[in-house]
């Protein structure tokens, strides 16, 4: 049992620790919806209660008592947290879903909390509230999937309606992000979609949903075709929904639904689909108006008229021209409407709709090149933006590139994927080598994957699919070796991380032959000078780092993963050989507190002088 | 062709070419005073938004007696909604707690 227990403790303050390295590539096997610290805080409880109740110590009842109520504590805080979201207290939800170490994955660790408080902002919106919601996510690089969640939430909060479609529309269509936050970004879709009237987007929406997802999609599928089954799973939907008291009135009152009348007479199905907005556009409105224009293009009485009327007006030229013009002219408002549209048109018969289909798809396609542009020029230029914008960007961007693909055929995967991948890919790498925002990248890459594999592009399909893998690696696979000019010695360090293995092994050594004695003294004494070890070895190899400075930006490599930050942002302090290296914004799982054996004593005086020894 | 002369300008397809460039004027008139019911106009497919610019290219286009006998056909189609209704629920995000109610 003490085993046991001691084990657990060990592995608790191990998960705890959240150190690059250290047992990295273990939580990374871990699901990213796995709450390790919550899980092994609970465990842990339970294994000192159980410990103390076999072998009471002195006063051991009241230890119990005292153990037993903090670990009720901590899982009542849940609770808690929901409680003061409720209630609107950001700062306060923000407290305790720290202390109560989150519900969160160990991914999205560090922006536990934010999400909370960006819940009570919802509750109770203020710029001093979103202010404060935005530095709990800012205080790092590479924000993390709950950071764009409260990012989202934020922008909702500001009214900024288009940035929060963005952010959740790449948050939900990420097939990395934890499944509850892609339930809570369908939630926030959803809710947005209704607000515009947008009931298609509600009924398509991907999963996973959550319930106010849910509960829209049951109300919609009421609306549209009710019955008593439509209305018992639309009351299911309810009492699984949020904010009951508010979605009562709903269940209660006819849903603002769009009414879609045929128009009777001269080009009816081309004024219904002009006046449909886009979003409420159908594949069978755009057929109806194609034929139309098949109609009028073979129709006799059509050109007589048109040549009557040009030659009352003295217009020149054949009357054909004229037909022409009004069909091309015609065409062209069904095509510039319905590329708006998320309406995917399949193959079907007719000259004018296939010219109106394959319109649309150029016309989305030539959507992105723009936007594309716009990325590819930043690049270019090296003009970042700040992580949250640049969320907001890819999220645009993968709107348009989503829609371009809607009913594409083969020639058209090729030509997106000839358009997007050099430029994507550029951006993308740029996000992770200049500034470490892996999270981001590995989003982009999968796209391009996707994008290669539907124009069978082999060798960018498994490009990609080996990038996405360097952004999900801690220790990314056929690193190269770190650039620019070396701070920390490239001999002592991997030395020092190689020597701290052999003190483990030592360690380890002495307590077993301490148990081979069965000398129970020996053998705690022994264990107790393991642990520590144990801990200390695992907490000082995980801040031990290689350090290289590039111009502004520092390189910094653990023993499993590299990241880039901004030289500004990395204090150092000498203390002999060793330097102590603070970073005022830490990236993605990197401690705050790091620490390196420099490669000469003044290589400190270089980074604070920014690289003036070097010239 | 959404964009049509005559629905602009707000005169018929058998409008003199007097008519059209008085109305055109009235219009440029009435927008320069910023008068609010001569910012928008209606068109068979709701209403849609009048601007300097283009009453002058409205005006442009029907000087073109091909252009305007492409147009005539256009302007025969009744103005007003072909389709109705709102789907809109701008209380949506309130009700759903993404936020206070708009308006």
């Amino acid at each position: 049992m003490s085993a046991v227990f001691w084990l657990i403790v060990i592995v608790s303050l191990l998960s705890r620790a959240r150190s690059g390295g250290t047992l990295q590539a273990t939580r990374n096997r871990l699901a990213a919806t796995v709450p390790v610290r919550g899980l092994f805080g609970v465990v842990g409880f339970a294994a000192v209660i159980r410990l103390l109740v076999e072998r009471p110590p002195m006063g051991g009842t009241i230890v119990c008592v005292a153990l037993a109520f903090l670990g009720l504590s901590i899982v009542l805080m849940e609770g808690t947290t929901r409680a003061l979201a409720a209630l609107g207290a950001v700062r306060a939800a923000w407290l305790v879903d720290r202390i109560a170490l989150g519900g969160t994955s160990w991914r999205e660790a560090p922006a536990t909390g934010a999400l909370a408080a960006a819940r009570a902002l919802m509750v109770r919106p203020s710029e001093a509230g979103a202010r404060f919601v935005e530095r709990c996510v800012e205080r790092q690089y590479d924000v993390p999937m709950t950071g764009i969640a409260a990012h989202g939430l934020v922008a909702l909060a500001r009214g900024r309606r288009d940035d929060a479609r963005s952010l959740f529309s790449a948050l939900h269509r990420s097939i990395h992000a934890p499944a509850g936050l892609r339930r809570l970004a369908a939630d926030a879709l959803a809710a947005d979609a209704a607000a515009r009237g947008d009931w298609d987007r509600i009924r398509t929406l991907a999963p996973p949903r959550g319930p106010s997802a849910r509960l829209l999609r049951a109300l919609s599928a009421s609306a549209e075709e009710p019955s008593t089954r439509a209305r018992l799973h639309m009351l299911a939907a309810w009492c699984v929904a949020p904010n009951r008291r508010r979605t009562w009135r709903l269940l209660r009152r006819p849903l603002p639904k769009f009414v879609a009348t045929s128009a009777p007479g001269f080009l009816g199905g081309y004024r219904d689909v002009l006046a449909t907005p886009a979003h409420a556009l159908r594949a069978a409105d755009v057929i109806r108006a194609a034929q139309e224009l098949d109609a009028l293009r073979g129709s006799r009485d059509a050109a007589a008229q048109l040549a009557r009327r040009a030659m009352a007006l003295d217009a020149t030229g054949d009357v054909d021209t004229l037909l022409d013009d009004l069909l091309g002219g015609l065409e062209g408002d069904l095509v510039a409407h319905v590329a708006t549209s998320p309406v995917e048109l399949a193959q079907a018969s007719g000259e004018t709709y296939e010219a109106i289909r394959h319109r649309v798809h150029t016309e989305r396609r030539d959507r992105v090149e723009p936007l594309l542009a716009t990325l590819a020029a930043r690049t270019r230029e090296r003009r970042d933006l700040p992580e949250r914008d640049e969320w907001i960007a890819w999220g645009h961007v993968l709107e348009v590139v989503i829609l371009a693909r809607r009913g594409q055929e083969h020639a058209d995967a090729l030509t997106l994927n000839a358009l997007a991948h050099a430029r994507l890919e550029a951006w993308a790498v740029r996000m992770v080598n200049a500034r470490g925002m892996r999270m981001l990248a590995r989003e982009v890459f999968t796209l391009l994957a996707m994008l290669a594999k539907e124009a069978a592009h082999d060798d960018a399909w498994r490009r990609s699919e080996r990038n996405i893998l360097s952004c999900e690696a801690l220790g990314l696979p056929l690193q190269r070796p770190m650039t620019g000019e070396p701070l920390s010695s490239p001999t002592l360090v991997p030395s020092v991380r190689f020597n701290a293995w052999l003190v483990l092994f030592g360690a380890g050594l002495v307590f077993l032959a301490s148990v081979g004695t069965g000398h129970g003294p020996v053998v705690m004494v022994s264990f107790f000078v393991l642990v520590p070890t144990v801990f200390l070895t695992f907490a000082l190899r995980a801040r031990l780092v290689e350090l290289a400075m590039e111009d502004d930006r520092v390189h910094i490599q653990t023993a499993g993963m590299r990241q880039v930050v901004a030289r500004a942002e990395v204090r150092a302090r000498r203390l002999g050989r060793l330097a102590l290296v603070t970073l005022q914004r830490r990236p993605r799982s990197l401690p705050r507190l790091l620490w390196t054996v420099l490669e000469r004593r003044d290589s400190v005086d270089t980074l604070r002088a920014g690289g003036a020894k070097r010239a | 062709m959404i964009e049509c002369p005559f629905f602009v300008l707000g005169v018929s397809p058998e409008a003199s070419r007097a008519d059209i460039e008085r109305a055109a004027q009235r219009w440029l008139g009435e927008l320069a005073l910023g008068r609010e019911p001569a910012k928008h106009y209606e068109t068979p497919f709701g209403p849609m938004l009048r601007t300097e610019d283009l009453v002058r290219a409205a005006a442009a286009e029907l000087r073109d007696p091909r252009r305007r006998a492409v147009h005539e056909w256009i302007a025969r189609m009744p103005t007003g909604a072909a389709a109705t209704g709102d789907a809109a629920w701008p209380d949506a995000l309130w009700v759903l707690g993404f936020g206070e109610a708009d308006g």
